[in-house]
């Protein structure tokens, strides 16, 4: 019995250091388990938007291939969507709502279109149409806030 | 119009109004400039019960706050339970006044205390859009408020403590683009009185406009939008500031959500492009000019 608890004691503190490491190593405030998965799913689907927004902008010289790629990988981490929201998964530091499960059919909807409209996305970009990538591009967005808005509060 | 004349204020005002919205209607341009200033205004973010499928600004949204629970007014054409039995005069008395057609005072959860910023004329237009808006007869919830937040008549001595009336006045020295954002954060958009913190009366803290609000009462995190404290929004470029209005995706890819993925759905989104760029010169990310020029 004595030893253990003393092997729980081990345990818990390479627990406690397993945590504290990966809280230096990924910059979600001590996310753990299913949180931090889909922080870090919610992260890389913005890096994508991000450089596909850089060349709608302009900022960045517009590359088909590029975006067709980022869009790809959108659509694919939104297949993972769902199954990382598993019902009352609401510790800190999420930013997740209560309202995921209570409109449970609207959120599942929602990740759907994601996959739908990023897979838009790529044969667009592949077509080399750049005014229809704009368009596209404005359409998964709407998705992203449309989520956001319903069913995330950023308390930081 | 005195309190105890209810009923007869009302058919006065029936009959009046009628002929006044007639008038109104006629002007398609008042209308189609009046749509825009309720985009600018964002009235549809309050005033459309959307989670709940409500009709288009037929109220009911419920607007927690640290004194209770307000539920917005219907201000379709309803001329029982809408707006349409009121005047403009009446009208730009509630906007920027913050008192009812009946006398009575708005609580600040309305904010009124931004449109009082506003110019005559949008408020005019406004007015000839709201009428045309498809009347809803539908009534709108009590606000759930307690004592001693319940009683109108201290929203008096609140006027007193935290309500300039003042109409907006431009700044000569500044740019005309510049003036255009100071008017709509500070006027119909009313930026500032999400971005702003409030004391415990619910009063803005104006030494600290657009300083941010640590935590709203839906427990959101609201952003400082000042460029001199180091907050995030203070290293937005011009485009980013602009982007981000219009699409609702900040410069790290985020999108904007809660309270501001309405505001970019029914308000920025809807901004036109120099109007945004109005919002982004005076929150001091002027456009940066690509040729010479030199001006600043």
């Amino acid at each position: 019995m004595k030893k253990k608890s003393f092997k729980t004691k081990v345990l818990t503190l390479s627990a406690v250091i397993t945590v504290s490491a990966t809280t230096v190593v990924f910059a979600h405030g001590g996310a753990m388990g299913v949180i931090k998965e889909r922080m870090d799913l919610m992260s890389a689907i913005g890096k994508n938007m991000k450089s596909v927004a850089a060349m709608v902008k302009g900022e960045v010289k517009f590359d088909p291939a590029a975006i067709e790629s980022s869009a790809k990988s959108i659509a694919e981490h939104s297949t993972k969507v769902n199954d990382l929201f598993p019902k009352g998964s609401l510790d800190k530091p999420t930013e997740a709502l209560p309202a995921i499960w209570e409109d449970w059919d609207r959120f599942t909807q929602l990740s759907k279109s994601l996959e739908t409209e990023t897979n838009k996305l790529a044969e667009v970009a592949a077509s080399g149409d750049k005014r229809a990538v704009m368009m596209q591009f404005a359409k998964t967005g709407k998705i992203c806030s449309t989520c956001h808005t319903d069913f995330r509060l950023k308390k930081d | 119009m005195s309190k105890h004349s209810y009923a007869s204020g009302f058919l006065a005002l029936a009959l009046m109004s009628s002929s006044s919205a007639i008038a109104n209607n006629n002007d398609e341009d008042a209308i189609k400039r009046g749509k825009y200033v309720m985009d600018i205004g964002g009235c549809v973010s309050c005033h459309t019960d959307k989670k709940n499928k409500g009709q288009h600004l037929a109220g009911g949204v419920a607007l927690p706050t640290p004194f209770g629970t307000f539920y917005t007014p219907n201000i379709t054409s309803d001329e029982k339970y809408g707006i349409g039995a009121w005047t403009t005069e009446q009208f730009i008395e509630a906007m920027t006044q913050g008192v009812a057609p009946d006398g009575s005072h708005y609580f600040p959860a309305f904010p009124y205390t931004s449109y009082a910023k506003m110019k005559r004329q949008d408020l005019i237009d406004l007015k000839a859009y709201l009428n045309t808006v498809e009347a809803v007869a539908e009534p709108t919830p009590d606000h759930d408020v307690p004592f001693p937040f319940n009683i109108r008549e201290g929203m008096i001595v609140w006027k007193e403590l935290f309500f300039d009336d003042s109409p907006f006045s431009p700044d000569p020295s500044k740019s005309t683009m510049w003036n255009r954002g100071a008017y709509l954060v500070n006027g119909p958009s009313h930026c500032v009185e999400c971005h702003t913190s409030r004391n415990f009366l619910g009063g803005l803290d104006r030494d600290n406009l657009l300083a941010g609000e640590p935590k709203s009462p839906e427990g959101e995190k609201i952003p400082s939008l000042l460029i001199s404290d180091g907050s995030e929004f203070s290293n937005w470029s011009h485009a980013d500031t602009i982007f981000s209005l219009q699409m609702g995706m900040t410069p790290k890819g985020d999108f904007l959500g809660g309270s501001m993925g309405k505001v970019v759905t029914n308000t920025t989104g809807k901004m036109t492009e120099e109007d945004l760029q109005a919002i982004a010169t005076y929150l001091g990310k002027p456009v940066k000019k690509k040729s010479a020029g030199k001006r600043d």
